[in-house]
């Protein structure tokens, strides 16, 4: 293969707020953009010290790791809120499409996990996946996808239903 | 963990990405999921500028309320979705309206216009096409006597009942109210004519022609251009519709580089962002060049198209039968001949405008969306672009441009030859100043002389070079590929007797030796 490949590859170790050590290769841990700039922030001399993950547990991690594993080579993603670079709301891969296929709880979790760690293409296919879930139910399919409690009385439901009429299939 | 326990930040990201009518869905789940998504205007705003333009003339203007000008689109655009004929015609003027402040507020700031993208989508459905764009009063012949009609929309819910039972047999029914029937025109103008639209019979172009030439429409009060009746000089949609199906069917035959622009949906009709903003003070700017104070962006080469009914039948068809009273005259099946002109125009003076005509009389702006702009006058030379007449014939032209009082663009132009005034024109730049989509109207005689000559013209900008470009090896025949829904009629009026006669007689040109080519339009097949 190229040589990059061939030389010895920088790993660093990052702490699980249930404090389990993971050894991750440095490349592929710089898909979060908070850790890039931690290393930043500290220096290279500091970088052998493990970072302290205070807001995501093992499992969750690990899932991160993967995803970022596998996306390693995606450019980075385009600066600033470009509303077209996110347009397409369906366009998720198939491999990310099984990544995502976790228990609920699971999917919360990574996003979540995303958001704090900002890795943007991750956080996108989260919400997106979530949005693929709600798109084209009934509000009542949506409460049992997510076990939402219907807590309106008879009348604010009237009332809630006519303030949405606008969106009615004719 | 559950979905509404997730940030705001992130419960607004997923949000995001679900469609516009799931966020209805959301908010009648739970009275938590309400209150996030009931008048969360980032969301809506997100939602409605992904799909529709920013309507925002510029940064200062006003926000939208962006929540209800979604949920109205939401609405329109389940409408339009819907499988239901009565539903479309129920609402009417909601949708049509939309599609009115749609164009008007489209923009190409941010690459292509969003507004037309959807609005082109819509009318790809023939439903959408039959129920909106074809409800002017152009279509009432096809209903074959008037007490049909009035037993036909007598029985509105029998009408509904029936449309929805036969799909296939969409008649495509003058609307009730003449303001909705005016709509329905703009609507049909502002969308532009193709060709492939129906089976209709009597044919269209032939209805169409019939309003072109019938010299009633000639008088005072429409200013002998597409205005209404009523002398108020707002624009008579109905008229313009009628011009720009009769052009655009003579347009099929004629060369593609000379084709109207209005050939391809919504094309050239969003709104020019520079003219929005103009600023009314660059009058008093005596350094500045008339180009930069003209916003109507007159200077330039201009293509033009007109057509003509031989003298005799024109004569005929407005003087031989009695007058039907009020009544649309018969069809007009005999074909015209049809000119292609280019026009090189420019900017001889740039005055402000005032409705009383005297100078330094402001008139004042009717709303926002109309500041007062300057009435401006070109001067210019025009010459045949068709082959077989004298190409060395060079006649001058002049003319003034102008808004109106409800702000549309109207164009007066005046040819002359040999230094006598001899046609006037006039006409309605469609899309508004400085739109590519050029202008629509009619010409006539400069002393308006009862007795016509009349016809139908329209002309658009275009880049200088497009007129020499070599494009001999181009399609000519897309037009043709709905052969079956091609409802021109070519077989009837194939006769040209004495046109090219009336063409001299008209224009003076005693040169003209060679028939136009019209005859070569089969070549498609």
């Amino acid at each position: 293969m190229s040589a990059a490949t061939e030389q010895p590859k920088q790993t660093l170790t990052v702490t699980t707020n249930d404090n389990v050590d993971i050894v991750v290769e440095r490349e592929i841990l710089e898909r979060s953009v908070l850790i890039k700039n931690m290393i930043g922030d500290v220096g290279e001399e500091q970088i052998d010290t493990a970072i302290p993950l205070p807001n995501v547990n093992e499992p969750v991690m690990k899932k991160v790791i993967e995803w970022c594993e596998h996306h390693r080579k995606d450019p980075p993603a385009p600066e600033g809120d470009d509303s077209d670079s996110r347009k397409k709301s369906t366009d998720i891969d198939e491999w990310d499409q099984k990544f995502m296929q976790v228990d609920q709880e699971m999917l919360f979790e990574i996003i979540l996990a995303a958001n704090y760690l900002d890795i943007k293409g991750l956080l996108d296919v989260g919400c997106k996946t979530v949005a693929n879930m709600i798109k084209g139910k009934s509000p009542d399919e949506i409460r049992k996808t997510f076990n939402i409690q219907n807590d309106f009385t008879p009348e604010e439901e009237d009332q809630i239903r006519r303030e949405n009429e606008w969106a009615e299939d004719r | 963990m559950k979905l509404l326990d997730l940030f705001y930040d992130v419960l607004i990201l997923i949000l995001e990405e679900v469609d516009s009518a799931d966020l209805a869905a959301c908010a009648q789940t739970c009275s938590g999921f309400n209150s996030f998504i009931k008048g969360n205007t980032r969301l809506f705003r997100t939602h409605y500028l992904k799909q529709f333009d920013d309507p925002r003339r510029d940064p200062t203007s006003p926000e939208p309320k962006w929540d209800l000008e979604l949920q109205k689109l939401v609405k329109w655009h389940k409408i339009l979705h819907s499988e239901s004929l009565s539903i479309k015609q129920n609402y009417f003027r909601f949708v049509a309206t939309i599609v009115n402040d749609l164009v008007n507020s489209s923009s190409e700031a941010t690459g292509s216009s969003r507004n037309i993208s959807q609005l082109t989508d819509v009318f790809l459905n023939s439903k959408n096409v039959d129920s909106f764009l074809k409800r002017s009063s152009l279509r009432r012949h096809f209903i074959k006597d008037e007490a049909d009609v009035s037993v036909f929309l007598s029985q509105s819910s029998r009408r509904l009942h029936y449309l929805d039972d036969n799909a296939e047999l969409v008649l495509q029914i003058p609307a009730d109210d003449e303001d909705d029937r005016q709509l329905s025109a703009k609507i049909h103008c502002l969308h532009g004519f193709q060709i492939s639209h129906g089976k209709s019979l009597p044919s269209l172009l032939a209805l169409a022609r019939s309003h072109v030439y019938d010299l009633r429409n000639y008088t005072e009060y429409t200013g002998w251009g597409p205005w209404r009746k009523d002398g108020s000089m707002r624009v008579d949609w109905e008229m313009v519709e009628a011009l720009m199906i009769d052009l655009g069917y003579n347009s099929i035959y004629c060369h593609p580089r000379f084709r109207p622009v209005w050939s391809k949906p919504f094309a050239g009709i969003t709104r020019n962002t520079v003219v929005k903003n103009y600023e009314f003070a660059i009058l008093k700017e005596l350094d500045i060049p008339l180009d930069i104070k003209d916003p109507y962006n007159i200077s330039g080469t201009w293509i033009r198209i007109v057509s003509f009914l031989d003298w005799n039948d024109l004569y005929h068809f407005n003087f031989s039968a009695p007058p039907p009273n009020g009544r649309p005259r018969d069809p007009i099946y005999t074909r015209e001949a049809t000119r292609h002109i280019a026009m090189h125009l420019e900017v001889t003076k740039v005055e402000p405008y005032s409705k009383s005509g005297n100078n330094g009389v402001f008139y004042d702006c009717v709303d926002d969306s109309n500041p007062a702009f300057p009435l401006v006058h070109f001067a210019g030379t025009s010459h045949s672009l068709d082959s077989s007449m004298d190409s060395n014939a060079i006649s001058d032209i002049k003319g003034t441009v102008r808004l109106t009082l409800e702000g549309e663009v109207r164009w007066t132009t005046i040819s002359i030859f040999n230094g006598e005034q001899r046609w006037r024109s006039e006409g309605v730049q469609v899309g508004g100043p400085a739109s590519e989509r050029g202008v629509i109207g009619t010409w006539f005689d400069k002393d308006y002389s009862d007795e016509g000559p009349v016809g139908p013209t329209a002309f658009w900008k275009v880049d200088e070079s497009m007129l020499f470009a070599d494009d001999s090896s181009s399609e000519d025949d897309e037009i043709y590929d709905d052969g079956d829904d091609d409802d021109v009629d070519d077989d009837d009026d194939r006769d040209e007797i004495g046109q090219n006669d009336y063409y001299e007689h008209l224009h003076g040109d005693r040169e003209v030796e060679q028939e136009h080519d019209d005859d070569d339009d089969d070549d498609g097949e």
